[in-house]
């Protein structure tokens, strides 16, 4: 599904690579999380896999397409079938619910129709399911932007369903939310992960989110992979070695008896 | 008793600001110099200004023809002419912003990439560049006295003026949008309808109300050149020395210019 080899990416020549990966796979159906300190290198992994972000040299293969050598053609193809959900929203301003979750079919409606509103009955049918399965079908006519943000991130969730995505990539996407609204965040993006069997990776900054909702972890330290498994495998001392401190409160124990 | 540190590079921001206030000194001395500023002809210019004043007071509102007068009173053909230049601002802005709109866009840095927003940049500056007045001149000699070639100068200068207008309320659009409906897939039209335009169509409608009030003034002024519509009647009666119509149509111009600039303020305070 994806496959990352020797991967680095530096942002300024004399500056320390910000990733450096050697060898990282993703298979379908995974749900992963992503964690690490800021500046670890999280985003920037998310960013590359979406090809925001070009690399020194590596290699990124996403569902047979080599993303950084394909032609333009294929890489278009590939790219809508990634789904990119960001910490801040970033919804269609002054548009509502609708319309926004609509915009997930830009990529596959017929181009000049849609510039005027017009979206084929498979795209509207496609579109409704994504708002029906966050759960938003009463605020579907609502400004996006009147929304709380718990409900505005549902839209974001919706517009990247409505892709019909085989990834997901969502880059820390409960970072502004409070932790309730975080968790409903976080529990539907698992069942829609679940329901639709694509490939969902996260960045998440609470160690304790990513050990109740994923299914595996990356631990990323200074661009490098420094913990790769499963939530139960991720001790004390291995959160030590991503985080590089001691004491780590956010490290409860207790609270990673969520959803499995 | 803790006292604060010093305020680092304080001296030099003070040197920064005696160093900016000695430029700005130099070069309204320059101007002062080079415009003849004459304070003491300006306090004795109080004769020549009552005198003028005096034949252009009371402003000539008659309606009707009289027997002394038996032409068409100039309160009546402003009335009349009032319209013309409503016409060419108002005609003129939209075939401006016609152009504008989609120029705007090219020209926006962060839309576009550079080989495509720089050129479209420069010609828009070079359009800017040229005085309404010029323009109409141009267009007078092109097509003729009348109304019409005042509707292409108003037209053109609206080009310059709204497509830098556009590209800078673009260029501050937030841009995560763009990225998310990049990342769903969408083509660089889609984007820009439905990533930039909900985040500039108030913006963009509240520079054309704008320029509708800046172009009414422009075009009254147009008249000078043969150009149709309130100028070209205050320029007919200044070379005929009727000071008292000169002020009718004066008067006019300045009733209209500040009623569209009333409506336009209204409008644009409810778009926001």
């Amino acid at each position: 599904m994806v496959s990352i080899e020797h991967l680095e990416v530096r942002y300024g020549k004399n500056k320390p690579a910000a990733l450096s990966i050697q060898n990282l796979r993703f298979e379908g159906g995974e749900r992963v999380a992503v964690i690490g300190s800021s500046g670890a290198g999280k985003s920037t992994l998310l960013r590359c896999l979406k090809g925001y972000v070009q690399p020194v040299q590596g290699k990124v293969e996403i569902l047979g397409c080599n993303l950084f050598l394909a032609p333009r053609r294929q890489r278009n193809r590939v790219n809508r079938k990634i789904g990119l959900i960001y910490q801040q929203f970033h919804l269609a301003p002054r548009m509502t619910v609708w319309q926004n979750v609509l915009c997930g079919r830009l990529g596959a409606a017929r181009p000049l129709p849609s510039l005027f509103g017009y979206f084929s009955p498979r795209d509207r049918r496609i579109a409704w399911e994504a708002i029906c399965e966050v759960g938003l079908t009463d605020l579907a006519h609502q400004v996006a932007e009147t929304l709380s943000g718990g409900e505005q991130q549902r839209v974001a969730v919706a517009r990247a369903l409505a892709q019909r995505p085989s990834l997901i990539l969502a880059d820390e996407p409960v970072s502004s939310l409070d932790p309730l609204r975080a968790a409903e965040v976080l529990q539907l993006l698992s069942e829609v992960q679940k329901h639709h069997e694509n490939t969902l990776i996260m960045s998440l900054h609470q160690p304790r989110l990513a050990k109740a909702y994923a299914k595996r972890i990356i631990g990323l330290r200074e661009g490098r992979v420094v913990f790769d498994g499963p939530p139960e495998s991720l001790t004390e001392s291995k959160m030590e070695g991503i985080y590089g401190g001691k004491n780590l409160i956010l490290f409860d124990d207790h609270a990673t008896t969520g959803s499995g | 008793m803790i006292m604060p540190p010093p305020v680092p590079g304080k001296g030099k921001r003070i040197a920064v600001h005696l160093f900016i206030l000695a430029s700005v000194t130099a070069v309204l001395g320059w101007s002062w110099v080079g415009t003849e500023m004459n304070l003491s002809e300006l306090a004795g210019s109080g004769s020549n200004l009552r005198l003028f004043l005096s034949r252009m007071l009371p402003p000539d509102l008659t309606w009707n023809p009289t027997e002394a007068r038996p032409f068409v009173p100039p309160l009546r053909l402003a009335a009349a002419t009032v319209a013309v230049t409503l016409q060419i601002s108002l005609l003129g802005t939209f075939l401006g912003t016609l152009a504008a709109f989609g120029l705007g866009f090219l020209a926006a840095e962060n839309l576009t990439p550079i080989w495509i927003h720089h050129p479209v940049k420069t010609m828009l500056a070079l359009l800017r560049s040229i005085p309404v007045l010029v323009l109409a001149l141009l267009f007078v000699a092109a097509v003729g006295l009348g109304p019409f070639p005042g509707v292409l100068a108003i037209a053109i200068h609206s080009i310059g003026m709204l497509g830098k207008l556009f590209a800078e309320q673009c260029e501050s659009a937030e841009w995560g949008v763009w990225e998310a409906l990049d990342s769903v897939g969408a083509n660089w039209l889609q984007k820009v309808r439905f990533a930039i335009w909900p985040q500039v169509s108030r913006q963009f409608a509240s520079l054309i109300l704008f320029r509708i009030d800046m172009n009414i003034r422009e075009s009254a002024v147009l008249g000078f050149v043969g150009v149709g519509g309130l100028g070209l009647w205050i320029e007919n009666y200044r070379r005929a020395f009727d000071y008292r119509s000169v002020a009718t149509m004066v008067l006019v111009t300045m009733l209209v210019v500040l009623a569209v600039e009333q409506a336009s303020i209204q409008i644009r305070r409810r778009l926001r």
